[in-house]
Parts: structure tokens; sequence; C-alpha cells
């Protein structure tokens, strides 16, 4: 398990994370999502060790971070960070004589999957080759503990997809994974969890299913005039003409049956997508 | 983690073997072809060749003083492997002292081998102190080394570029102490060159026992002249290990 309590960052002037807590349970994917320049690879940089937080605790199965830890944590950055001169061989080596739990066996499947060649160099690999090589020296121990910032970039959509399931079988298998992605299809597909983070602080954080239940919007088309809505006037409320949507905070259904009684000819309960849930929770124009 | 610092260090010293062997055989050639011959060769000191040869130890300190800082470029590997950092950056630091020693001894064998083609190798002697000689000469290239990596540690990369600077540095600052400057510039010309590596070197003659009439800007004996080099690399290596290890990325 990773729980990060009350993380504090901050670079001279900037505030870089904002009190941030966090929990991703083990067998477990959480998504970090973010704008640029939200928080997300301080946060990453803290849970590390990278830098050191101003305040808040950070633990990994209840202890903090020490040497040891790494025995049991896989990271893959942004942008992978190799040895372009050592040969893809090389770097499984390394892998190999400083994680006690190296699977050999594992990291030639995943060689073979990656279609990866041995002894090619790192700085003669493309991009998305590079992200799958940092990938590789990430899993190769298979850790219980998976940090990724981005860790999908560069790659083609099948590769993606290979990554993607490779993490949902780490979760399966009993992994806490955090992980961050621009793509949002990605997380959508790959994670259970969800923490939204703006200006170094989380807005929103929860699982995914119950995030979407939440945030479901009911849509309700009036003849004439809108009624008055009564309690609903409490919730977020948007109207064109006749058409009324009310984000219904996880009361869809009662809300819909309320719309109902109030005479509306049609009412209809939308899902959100997690890009909606996202783009309200990092709109900032929205707030003003 | 020293495995990669193996594997770059053996790549330098590749490079770094290839190139003497072909200057001994053009030397080789060279002597065959009856133009290198020395008719009128006195007595010479190993101490002496074992000091010049350091010149090849500062070559190889200077190139391997820029990996572990180089490693800054790679901390998603170096930094998240289940070992302290401290004892990952010394665990760097022993393979290139281990390298520059390798790469000492390397030139003086070579040396000597050329000393051999040229005829005169019974005119080489061994003193007294032919031990300091070889002391001093690795001393003041682990100085080069702990001094750069140091330097290179503080600015936080850039070590090919630092690593280059302290050639010009240690160069200039030998070759200017002698100037004709005020007092008080001299005296600071003076004190620098106690963290020059190769003022320590300079002005050491192993002809009279280790005394020289040469001028040279740090006046000690032997043993106060090595105590101190070994002494500053020390500290240095402390810092530069501190500085590495305890950085925020």
């Amino acid at each position: 398990m990773i729980a990060i309590s009350g993380l504090t960052k901050r670079y001279r002037d900037v505030l870089a994370v904002d009190d941030l807590s966090l929990e991703v349970p083990s067998g477990s994917v959480c998504g970090l999502l973010g704008r640029n320049g939200a928080g997300k690879t301080t946060t990453f940089k803290c849970l590390l060790g990278f830098a050191r937080p101003d305040q808040g605790t950070i633990r990994f199965d209840g202890a903090p971070l020490a040497p040891k830890t790494f025995e049991r944590l896989g990271y893959v950055p942004e942008r992978p960070a190799l040895y372009t001169w050592l040969t893809v061989a090389q770097h499984l080596e390394i892998a190999r004589r400083t994680q006690p739990a190296y699977d050999d066996a594992y990291a030639k499947e995943l060689l073979a999957t990656f279609r990866l060649d041995g002894r090619k160099k790192a700085g003669k690999l493309s991009k998305g080759q590079q992200t799958a090589l940092a990938l590789i020296f990430a899993l190769s121990s298979r850790p219980p503990i998976l940090l990724l910032d981005e860790p999908a970039s560069g790659l083609d959509p099948v590769m993606q997809r290979v990554v993607l399931d490779l993490l949902i079988d780490a979760a399966t298998n009993g992994a806490a994974i955090l992980l961050s992605s621009h793509q949002i299809g990605q997380i959508d597909r790959a994670a259970d969890r969800v923490a939204i983070i703006r200006d170094g602080k989380v807005v929103i954080s929860g699982d995914l299913d119950a995030l979407r239940e939440s945030s479901r919007v009911v849509e309700a088309t009036f003849v004439g005039t809108v009624p008055d809505l009564g309690e609903l006037t409490s919730m977020k409320i948007e109207q064109i003409g006749t058409n009324v949507r009310v984000h219904a905070n996880g009361r869809a259904d009662a809300v819909a049956a309320r719309c109902g009684a109030l005479g509306a000819v049609g009412v209809r309960v939308l899902d959100r997508s997690l890009e909606d849930i996202f783009l309200e929770a990092v709109d900032e124009e929205g707030d003003r | 983690m020293h495995y990669v610092e193996i594997m770059r260090s053996r790549r330098v010293l590749l490079w770094y073997t290839i190139i003497l062997v072909g200057m001994t055989g053009i030397m080789a050639a060279s002597v065959v072809g009856g133009h290198s011959t020395i008719n009128d060769a006195g007595p010479i000191p190993l101490g002496e060749i074992l000091l010049g040869c350091a010149v090849g130890a500062y070559v190889v300190a200077t190139i391997v003083s820029t990996g572990l800082v180089s490693e800054l470029g790679t901390l998603p590997i170096t930094w998240t492997r289940p070992v302290a950092r401290d004892r990952i950056a010394w665990s760097y630091v022993a393979v290139d002292l281990a390298t520059i020693l390798i790469a000492y001894v390397i030139l003086v064998a070579v040396v000597l081998v050329c000393v051999a083609l040229l005829g005169v190798i019974g005119y080489v002697f061994a003193g007294p102190h032919t031990w300091a000689g070889f002391v001093l000469g690795f001393g003041s290239a682990v100085m080069w080394y702990a001094l750069t990596l140091t330097a290179a540690s503080l600015v936080g990369g850039h070590g090919v570029r630092v690593a280059a600077f302290s050639w010009l540095a240690f160069l200039v600052m030998q070759s200017v102490w002698e100037a004709p400057v005020p007092a008080p510039i001299h005296a600071v010309l003076i004190a620098l060159n106690y963290l020059n590596p190769i003022a320590y070197v300079n002005g050491v003659s192993f002809d009279m026992a280790a005394h020289s009439d040469r001028p040279h800007a740090i006046v000690a004996s032997l043993g106060t002249r090595i105590a101190l080099e070994w002494i500053i690399s020390a500290v240095a290596l402390v810092a530069a290990v501190r500085i590495w290890s305890t950085r925020e990325a």
C-alpha cells in the first residue's frame, strides 16, 4: 500500500504540492491526473526521495522510504533515463545485479513481448523502445509497488494496450500502482481509483466507479416554463430554455424522480466520462 | 551499481591502452629505423619516472571523474536501487580509484618499455625514496580526481566541462605563482597551489634524496607533501559523496 498524508513541497515561491493526501491499496491501480505543472511529477519525486517534502509523510506498506524499499518498488519515469552507451542486455544486467527479486525468465518474456533486441544499445532505440526498456527494467522484479509517470508515452497503440494489461495483471496479483498519464483513456482502462490534482492539491479522489456514479447528471425537459425546482437548487444546475441539467451528486435516481414529479416531459440520467469529470475538476474558469 | 562504472572504466582503459600501445609502436619503429637513439645517457631516477607518469593518471582521473556526476542524468535507475546512495557513490569512487591506479601502472610500464627500447634501461636506478615517487604521483592524480569530482558535484552536472576546466585551472595556477605580482596576490597564488595536484609533484627531485633547488610553490618535505595531498583528497571525496548523495533531483 502507498499512503501519502499531508504532503507539501515548495520550490522557493512556488507551492508545487499542497497538503496532498492519497492512498493506493494493494491490488489497486490509482490514476493520477492533472494538467501540466499540477504537481504530479513533484509528487513522484517526493515519493522516491528525489525531493525532500517540506511537510507530510509517505509510507510504503506502513514503512517510510528507505533503500530497502526499492527491493519492492519499481519506477518508470516520464522520460526514460537510460545509459545510452549500454545495451539492452546490459541494462537488464544492472537490474539482475541490484534487484534480489529479479526474474530473468520474466524479463526475457517482456523483451520478446516488446520485441527488443538485447544487443542493441539504448541510445539506438526509438523513443517507444526506450520507454519499453524502462518498463521492462522496472517490471522485471515483479515489484509489489509501482510508480509510473506516463509509462506508455511514445508507445504505439498496440504496445500501450500491452502495458496497461501488464499493469492490470500486476494489480490483480496484489501490486499497488500509482499511474500518471495525460491519456485519460489509459487511466479509464487500467485504474480502479483516481486522484485529480490541481495546483498541487487533490481536488477529486476515490473509487472510479463511485466517482462516475456520483457525477451522473439528470437532464430534464419541461414544457412551457421550468417550475420552481425546490430543494434541487442546492445542486449545480444548468438551464438552456426549458432544458435543465442537474448535477446530482450521487443522487441521480432521486433527482430524476423529483424532476418527473415536477412535470418534466422527458428525464434522462447521463453517465459522465472520466474526461468530463477531469475537465470539470481542472477547469479554473468554471470556479470563477 | 558499480557495474555501470566498471563498464565505463573498462571503456576508458581500453582506449587509453590502445593509444599508449600505438605510441609505443611508433617509437619502436623509430628506434628500429635508427631515428631515436640516446648517446649520452646519465642516471635516471625511477622516482622521477614515477612522478612523470602521473600525467597519464591525470588524464584518466579527469575522464572518470565525470562518471558519478553523469549519473545525475540516470537517477531513475541509480537512485532506485536498494542500496544507500552514499554506498553507491563510494562504490563508484572505488572503481574510479582502481582505474586511475591501473592507468598509472600501465603508463609506468609503457615508459619503462620505451626506455628499454632506447637501450638505457640500465641507467634507471631506484633510491631509498623511490616509493615516495609512486605515492606522490598516484596521490596527485587522486587529488585531481577528488577536486574535480567535488566541483562537478557542487555545480550539479556539467562534469565534462568541469573536468576540462580543471586542466586549465591547474596548469595556470602552476605557471603563474612565480609571476612578478604584489606580495598579497603572490600569497594568494601560493595558497591556491596547495589545492593544485601538479604543484605537489613539481620541484621534487630524486637525484638528491628528494631535495631540489628548483623553485616550487609548495615548500614542504616529501612526507608533508604526501600527507597534504592525501588528506585533501580524502576531504574532497567525502564532500563529493555527501553532496552527490544528498542533493535533490
